[in-house]
């Protein structure tokens, strides 16, 4: 089965788009690799793209012609660094305590 | 079944441009704020649709597991043997973690097989497929399969035979009434255009159709030699089979074979006479 690796900051719905060129993917992409659609991804591991048909040949010819790598993946972290305030500190982290 | 993302779309564009309170929402562009509002909501039913549907999916599995063990069971657990490979601790299947699916579908040597119920215990009859065609098991990986049977089996079945046997061997004598512009008088096509006969083909070509553990009849092999181009009559004069060292014993009707399969094992084994005839108005 053919592989994916994983750029920073994107989730299964980018993998999805820049494999098969549309959302519909996105549960197949869930199933082979046995994890949830909503799953925080780790870069730099490799994942499996499943056996499928690419959906939308426009958009994954697109996406690749321009040579552009959907990266929307928005972590806890990445939330909390956008917002910030006291809502969003954590101690010994960006709320120290002296 | 999972509507798809456009589907729930446009059946809630449709909702929209029927509702008399959302009338004001008539901007045609594509990238309209309440399209893609329409856009955001079928992708999230869109997920919760396909999620009912793994959720389906994982109970009929767990259903299906808690089933009691029928005959069934044991046909498809026996295709699922692996060899080489080690079960998982004190469970019934392996662990395929680390294995390519092609990998997983190699150790998969059982083809086919057939359980039927004995006055005491089960008959297990296995198959694999060496070069597209059935054959019998090796003894080390016989040795293999019945530990792994052994092991998963239900505890009081008792004894589980397992085999897996060379074919039976089939004897046919025939006589071909044939049409004499289409087959010559040694059964050949007179174009050329095939170097084998084809009577004979097509014995072999049903024989190996035949379902695993399913019955020779005579009469629907018939059926299948009139098929053949340039047959008029096909006439079975002499049918006879054997399984393991015993003697031929003639059949007419059916014949179910022992190993789960029979096969033509000596081109001598099937004799056919050619005789022409011309089509019979």
């Amino acid at each position: 089965m053919e592989t994916v690796k994983v750029k920073p900051h994107q989730c299964l719905g980018d993998l999805a788009l820049q494999g098969k060129g549309s959302m519909q993917a996105l549960f197949d992409f869930a199933v082979v690799n046995n994890c949830s659609i909503t799953d925080d991804l780790v870069a730099g591991n490799t994942l499996l793209v499943p056996d499928i048909a690419v959906i939308d040949k426009r958009i994954f010819q697109q996406l690749r012609d321009a040579a552009v790598i959907p990266a929307n993946g928005f972590t806890a972290a990445d939330e909390a660094a956008m917002k910030g305030g006291i809502g969003y500190m954590g101690i010994q982290i960006d709320c120290r305590v002296s | 079944m999972a509507r798809t993302i456009n589907e729930i779309q446009e059946d809630i564009i449709r909702q929209v441009k029927a509702s008399h309170t959302l009338a004001p929402l008539n901007s045609t562009s594509k990238t309209a704020v309440w399209r893609m509002w329409t856009y955001i909501v079928a992708v999230s039913t869109w997920a919760l649709e396909n999620l009912f549907d793994q959720h389906k999916v994982e109970i009929n599995t767990l259903i299906n597991e808690k089933a009691p063990h029928s005959l069934r069971w044991y046909a498809n657990k026996a295709k699922e043997f692996q060899y080489g490979s080690e079960l998982l601790k004190d469970e019934d299947y392996y662990d395929n973690t680390g294995l390519t699916t092609e990998q997983v579908q190699e150790r998969k040597i059982i083809a086919y097989s057939a359980v039927t119920e004995q006055s005491k215990g089960l008959r297990l009859k296995v198959a694999r497929v060496v070069n597209g065609d059935l054959n019998a098991l090796l003894p080390v990986q016989l040795a293999a399969f019945r530990e792994y049977m052994s092991r998963i089996k239900d505890a009081g079945v008792n004894p589980l035979h397992i085999e897996s046997k060379e074919p039976d061997s089939l004897k046919l004598t025939l006589h071909v009434y044939f049409n004499p512009l289409v087959l010559n008088a040694n059964g050949y096509r007179l174009d050329g255009t095939s170097r084998e006969q084809p009577v004979r083909t097509q014995v072999k070509e049903y024989l190996k159709n035949q379902p695993f553990n399913g019955t020779l009849v005579l009469a629907y092999l018939i059926d299948a030699l009139q098929q053949v181009d340039g047959v008029v009559i096909p006439h079975i004069t002499q049918a006879q089979a054997r399984y393991g060292d015993l003697p031929y014993t003639p059949f007419d009707v059916k014949y179910n074979p022992d190993a789960g399969y029979l096969r033509i094992i000596d081109e001598d084994d099937l004799q056919i006479f050619y005789l022409p005839q011309s089509v019979i108005k």
